[in-house]
Order: C-alpha cells, then sequence, then structure tokens
C-alpha cells in the first residue's frame, strides 16, 4: 500500500497546507484539535474537496486537482470510523455487520468469523446497538469498516469519547488489526499515547500543516519537532524486544540496539517486539556513571544536540549506541555540568516512569 | 419476527374482511352470500343465477371505488414510509416536497379553464410531478446546507407559493359552476371513480413501488449521517434522487384518482413502524397493507353514515389528529 497526500485548501481562518507519503501500516495524523487533522482525513476519504493537490492510493488516483480527478466518496473503497461510530439501531450487531459485508467488492479479504473473532465481537452478535457501551461500539463500528473491504481505512479520534480502561481496550484491537489484518490505517489523534501505541508512521500537524512526516522513532526523537510533539508527554519511541520475564520482581529486560532497559509490568512474552516511549522529562543526565542509584537503567551515550529555549528547562538529544533518547534537564544543570554536543554522557531513566501507557506492541 | 408476521396476518385479515364488508353497504346492499355467488360465477366455478343489478352494482358502481380505495391508501403510505425514512423524521408526509400542492395547482388550473374530468387528473398527475421537480431542483442547489432540511424548507417556501397561485385561481373561478367543483376536487372523494382511471394510475404507482423494493435495504442507512453512509459506499444523493422520484409518482397517481385525502400517507407508516420497527423491508409491506385498509373503511364510512357524502379528506384528518396525537405521545425517538 502507498498512500501520497498533498493537499492545499483554504478552510476559513487556516489554510490547509499538507503533504505526506505512507508506506501502509498505521500512519498517525497527530496534532492539537484544529490543526487540520480531520480536514485531511475528509480529504482523504472524499468528504472535502480540496482545492489543489493529488491524492492517491496505490498510484491510483483518488483525487487530482490538476488532472481534473474528483473519484465519488461511495467509490473509493475507503473505510471510515467516526468519533462516535452510529450503528443502525433496530437491528442486531451481526445485521450491522453484515450491512459492511454488503458492499464488499466480491467475497472481500477479511470473512465475517474473522472480524469476529478479530474484534472480540462473538459475544455481542445478537445484541443491540443500545445494549452496547461506548467501546463495544466502537468496535462493531470498526469491524463494519472492515468487512466492506476498504483498501484503506481512516479513524477519527476513535477513542475520543472512551474512558481510559476502554481506550487501552480498544487499542489493542487496533494493534491485532494492524498486525494480523494488514489494513492500512489512517488515525487521527491528540494523544501521543495512542500515537505511540499504534502508529508506524507520524505525521505532525499544527495550525494546518504537515510539518514533518517520516517513521514514528526517527520523527520522535526529532529536536525541531519538540514543541509541537507535547513538552510534558513527548519523548523518544524506541524499538526493542523483551529478553527476560522476572515474574517475581514484575520486572522485564527489553534489549534494545543501544542496550538494555527495565520496565514494569510489560504485557508480552519473551522474544516479542514492543515499543517503548521513553519522556523526556522522565530522563536524567550524568557525567559520570552514577554508584548507589535506584535507577535501574543508566544508558551510556554521546550528547548530540542541545535544544533553544529561553524557559528554565532545555530539550538535549543523546546518541545511545545509534539510539537516539531525549532528555529535558534544567538550563542550570547543563550549565552546571558543561554540556555541550560531543560530550559523553549516561542517560538515566527510572524504571518506573516507564508506565503501560509508554509500552505497546511493536 | 414472530410479532412482525402476526401483524402481516391481522392486516390481511382485516384488508379482506373490510373489502368484503365495502361490497356488500351501501344505498343497494348486497348479501355475503350474494358476494360469494358472484366471485364463485366470475371464477367459473358456479352458475350466475343473481339478478343483473347485482351484478352492476358490485363491478361497476362499487368496484372501481373499492379499488381506488386501496390503491390510493397503499400508493399514499408506502409513500410515505419512504419520505419518513429519508427524512428521518416520523412527523413527515408525502405532501412535504408539495407534490399534493402541485397537483391540486394543476387540477384546480384544469377546472379553472373547464377542461373535462380526464385533464383534470392528468394535470393533477402532472402538477404533483413538476412540483416536486421545481423544488427538487432548487433544492439541490442549496449549496453548504445539510441537504434534507435544503430539500424541506424550499418544498415549504415553494408550496406557499402554489398555495398562493390556487387560491388566486379560487377567487377568479366562476362561483357556480367551477368553484364548487375546485372545492370538491381540493377536499378529495373517491365517489366519481371510472375504472380507466385505475388503468391510467396503477401502472404509475407501481413503478414507484419498484425501486422502493429494490432498495429497501439501503433504505434503512439513510438513517446513519450522511457522512458515514457515503463512506460505507452508499451514494446518498442518487439514492435520495431515485426515493423521491418514486414516492412523487406513487403520490401523484394516487391524487390525480382521488384527489387531496390527507394523513394517511402521515399516520399510517408511523403506526406501522410501532408495531414492526424501522426496517423498511418489514414496514412498507405492513404500512401498505394498513393504508390501502384504512383508506377502505374511511370512505366505506363516508358514503354510508350520512344521507350524503362525506368528503374522505374531512373523515381522515378527524380519525387522524387525535390518532397521531396519540401515537405520538406514546412513542419515544424512533431513530
Amino acid at each position: 500500500m502507498k498512500l501520497e497526500v498533498s493537499v492545499g485548501k483554504r478552510l476559513g481562518a487556516f489554510t490547509l497546507e499538507a503533504a505526506f507519503a505512507s508506506d501502509g501500516g498505521v500512519t498517525a495524523l497527530f496534532g492539537r484539535s484544529g490543526s487540520g487533522k480531520t480536514s485531511v482525513l475528509n480529504a482523504i476519504a472524499g468528504l472535502l474537496h480540496p482545492e489543489r493537490g493529488r491524492i492517491a492510493l496505490d498510484g491510483e488516483p483518488l483525487f487530482d486537482a490538476a488532472a481534473g480527478v474528483d473519484v465519488a466518496v461511495h467509490r473509493r473503497r475507503i473505510g471510515y470510523v467516526f468519533q462516535e461510530g452510529r450503528l443502525l439501531p433496530h437491528i442486531t450487531v451481526r445485521q450491522n455487520l453484515l450491512y459492511g459485508r454488503r458492499f464488499a467488492h466480491g467475497d472481500g479479504a477479511v470473512s465475517l468469523e474473522k472480524v469476529i473473532e478479530l474484534l472480540g465481537l462473538a459475544s455481542l452478535l445478537e445484541r443491540r446497538p443500545h445494549d452496547l457501551s461506548g467501546g463495544e461500539k466502537q468496535r462493531v463500528a470498526i469491524g463494519r469498516a472492515l468487512l466492506a473491504d476498504p483498501r484503506l481505512l481512516l479513524m477519527d479520534e476513535p477513542l475520543a469519547a472512551l474512558d481510559a480502561p476502554r481506550k487501552s481496550e480498544i487499542l489493542y484491537y487496533i494493534e491485532r488489526l494492524r498486525d494480523e489484518v494488514r489494513v492500512p490505517i489512517v488515525y487521527v489523534s491528540h494523544s501521543l499515547d495512542e500515537v505511540v501505541r499504534i502508529a508506524d508512521t507520524i505525521v505532525v500537524m499544527s495550525e494546518g500543516r504537515a510539518l514533518d512526516s517520516g517513521p514514528l522513532n526517527e520523527t520522535m526523537a526529532r529536536m525541531e519537532l519538540r514543541p509541537y510533539l507535547g513538552r510534558f508527554e513527548g519523548g523518544a519511541v524506541i524499538e526493542a524486544h523483551v529478553g527476560e520475564q522476572d515474574l517475581e520482581m514484575g520486572l522485564a529486560r527489553l534489549d534494545f540496539a543501544g542496550g538494555a532497559l527495565y520496565a514494569p509490568d510489560v504485557d508480552a512474552l519473551v522474544g516479542e517486539r514492543v515499543r517503548v516511549r521513553i519522556r523526556a522529562r522522565d530522563v536524567s543526565l550524568a557525567t559520570v556513571r552514577p554508584e548507589a542509584i535506584s535507577m535501574l537503567n543508566v544508558l551510556p551515550g554521546t550528547l548530540k544536540a542541545l535544544g533553544e529555549g529561553a524557559g528554565a528547562s532545555i530539550d538535549v538529544q543523546i546518541d545511545v549506541a545509534g539510539t537516539l533518547l531525549l532528555a529535558r534537564v534544567t538550563r542550570k544543570s547543563v550549565a552546571a555540568l558543561g554540556l555541550a554536543p560531543g560530550r559523553p554522557v549516561y542517560a538515566l531513566v527510572k524504571a518506573v516512569a516507564i508506565d503501560r501507557h509508554s509500552v505497546g506492541w511493536a | 419476527m414472530r410479532r412482525a408476521t402476526l401483524a402481516y396476518v391481522l392486516a390481511l385479515a382485516a384488508l379482506a374482511a373490510l373489502t368484503a364488508l365495502a361490497f356488500a353497504v351501501g344505498r343497494y346492499p348486497v348479501s355475503l352470500g350474494e358476494l360469494a355467488t358472484l366471485l364463485a360465477a366470475k371464477l367459473g366455478a358456479a352458475h350466475d343465477t343473481l339478478a343483473p343489478n347485482v351484478e352492476s352494482v358490485v363491478m361497476q358502481v362499487r368496484g372501481p371505488r373499492v379499488l381506488a380505495a386501496l390503491l390510493v391508501g397503499a400508493a399514499l403510505a408506502a409513500a410515505g414510509t419512504a419520505y419518513q425514512g429519508m427524512f428521518r423524521n416520523p412527523l413527515v408526509s408525502p405532501d412535504i416536497l408539495g407534490v399534493s400542492t402541485g397537483a391540486a395547482l394543476g387540477a384546480v388550473g384544469a377546472i379553472f379553464l373547464s377542461l373535462g374530468v380526464f385533464a383534470t387528473q392528468l394535470f393533477a398527475f402532472g402538477g404533483g410531478l413538476a412540483a416536486v421537480g421545481l423544488v427538487y431542483w432548487i433544492g439541490s442547489r442549496m449549496r453548504g446546507h445539510e441537504p434534507m432540511l435544503a430539500l424541506v424548507l424550499t418544498g415549504v417556501v415553494i408550496g406557499t407559493l402554489l398555495g398562493s397561485a390556487i387560491a388566486l385561481l379560487k377567487y377568479l373561478a366562476d362561483p357556480y359552476n367551477q368553484l364548487p367543483a375546485i372545492t370538491f376536487w381540493l377536499l378529495g372523494s373517491l365517489s366519481t371513480t371510472a375504472p380507466q382511471d385505475l388503468a391510467v394510475a396503477a401502472p404509475f404507482a407501481l413503478a414507484g413501488l419498484a425501486p422502493m423494493l429494490l432498495l429497501r435495504w439501503r433504505m434503512n442507512l439513510l438513517a446513519l449521517p450522511d457522512d458515514e453512509a457515503r463512506a460505507l459506499g452508499v451514494d446518498t444523493r442518487r439514492l435520495r434522487s431515485v426515493v423521491v422520484a418514486a414516492a412523487t409518482l406513487m403520490t401523484a397517481a394516487a391524487v390525480a384518482v382521488s384527489g387531496i385525502i390527507g394523513w394517511v400517507g402521515l399516520l399510517i407508516p408511523h403506526a406501522a413502524r410501532l408495531v414492526v420497527g424501522p426496517d423498511f423491508g418489514r414496514l412498507l409491506p405492513l404500512s401498505m397493507l394498513i393504508g390501502a385498509a384504512f383508506l377502505l373503511a374511511v370512505d366505506t364510512l363516508c358514503r354510508t353514515i350520512a344521507p350524503i357524502e362525506i368528503p374522505p379528506g374531512v373523515l381522515t384528518a378527524l380519525i387522524g389528529t387525535p390518532f397521531f396525537l396519540w401515537l405520538f405521545a406514546l412513542s419515544r425517538r424512533g431513530w
């Protein structure tokens, strides 16, 4: 799957001007509310008509302003899961799912049984929408979209209306969708937690513009995007595999290119690949290896770049044997330790700072 | 499902009983035995031993009228069912896009020009189609509005304009011949139905019914928000235009035969939905059965309860208003 998007349109107060490409997997459109994420999604779906640009799926243009191409919404074969999916209220979950199937071309890529199994819908089939929780409804809506055999699935903040436990439950199902059905997904979110867990590619949006896009771990570690990736929640994302699970201590050892990282309560088996977000604010720096310290993760590396900024704190990029980490430290510490690019440093990460929201299946 | 089956059986039984009753009662009563004999004779199973005037009452006088009531009732109910589903609103009637007002203007114009009965029907039919065509043409050009809302508002405005034109023609009409004819037509009646009226109207009504039956499961998807239905793969714009065309064809054909008989298209689909729910495939047949039975009952009452005929539109309003208010109070949000 290859999705190419390049769209421009005046939308009231701001101008939408976004260009990015994706090679499949989950592409996250990330940005604050009002940054134009949903407009981009609607342009891909065909619900919004751009003034300029081109949208193509596997080389086939869905929209091309120059060539005058604008494929109608219902012919694009793009599934859309809305923030609060509406199901037909008077029929059962099974019948709702079958409504998706009616639009599938040919036999469809995914069978009803597979969708039921994948989204855990077996016990809901004979129930009616008003008996379902928000998360269950959303799962049925995803199943219905999937059964229509879409070439691409669009999700517009599908978790926005759900409470925290439901969110994490649906994320698990979306991860399975990504890994087992391999349907390409474009996912709109303003929550870094969600993006870090499921996205392969991230498109960072601000004020109608796509500032940058690329593979999640590379983009997350980019210094110039720090202001847009959440000062508080942002941080580098590393890919690792579970090297050991110490069930007695409840601790997992996650091996990655730059060494090993200990994290608590990792819900994955030994050998499975995971991705871990390490928030910049959870990383401390030392110029000598500290001893007699409770922090389990002491990663030797080299200071690569210092961020700019006039506030009390500053972002620092550290190269740990090829893997980039971000640390957020005070300018006072930078001065006191004489931190400068090229300097060997130790990045210190409290294991307990890596919570379950920061770890997902890779 | 069992509830739906029971509803169909009851509606069919009521329809059969009412039909027999409608043939039997009237100024010249025909007994059920005579009806049975006549039916058997017509089917070639028995020898016709009835007085000739019995046969002519049943076949020439009551037959067309009964069939007209069935056809008009079913057509109005079907059109109302389609519109209520499409507009996601149980308060919508087939007249909402101006078909009745357009038909009325056509008929009133024909009467005003003293064109005769067949021309009046033709003008009514054409007027209904033209009015909805105009409303649809203008309404679908209102960009930047919710399409259904644009359509309804355009319908209301154009309807008012056509109403003024009717008022003007009534004002100008000859008060001794034309005005009573206009008033009579506007109140609706099945008393003058001739067999050839049915032969002309029925094909149009069936032509309108066919797409509704074929699109029955897509109709259900109109309950979803427009964007969601489109993303799923429904061409909502085309679906709506087909539904409007089909419902208009049915209503215009009905109105051309009977004049304006209100309430059937509003009340009956609403009642049927309370029984079988909003699934269009189940709702449409039941709605048509009840609509046919209801209008037949009303028309039979109209010609029997008083020394003079009562216009059926008056009776449907008398029955419809309280019944509808009661249904409305009873029902919760259906969509």
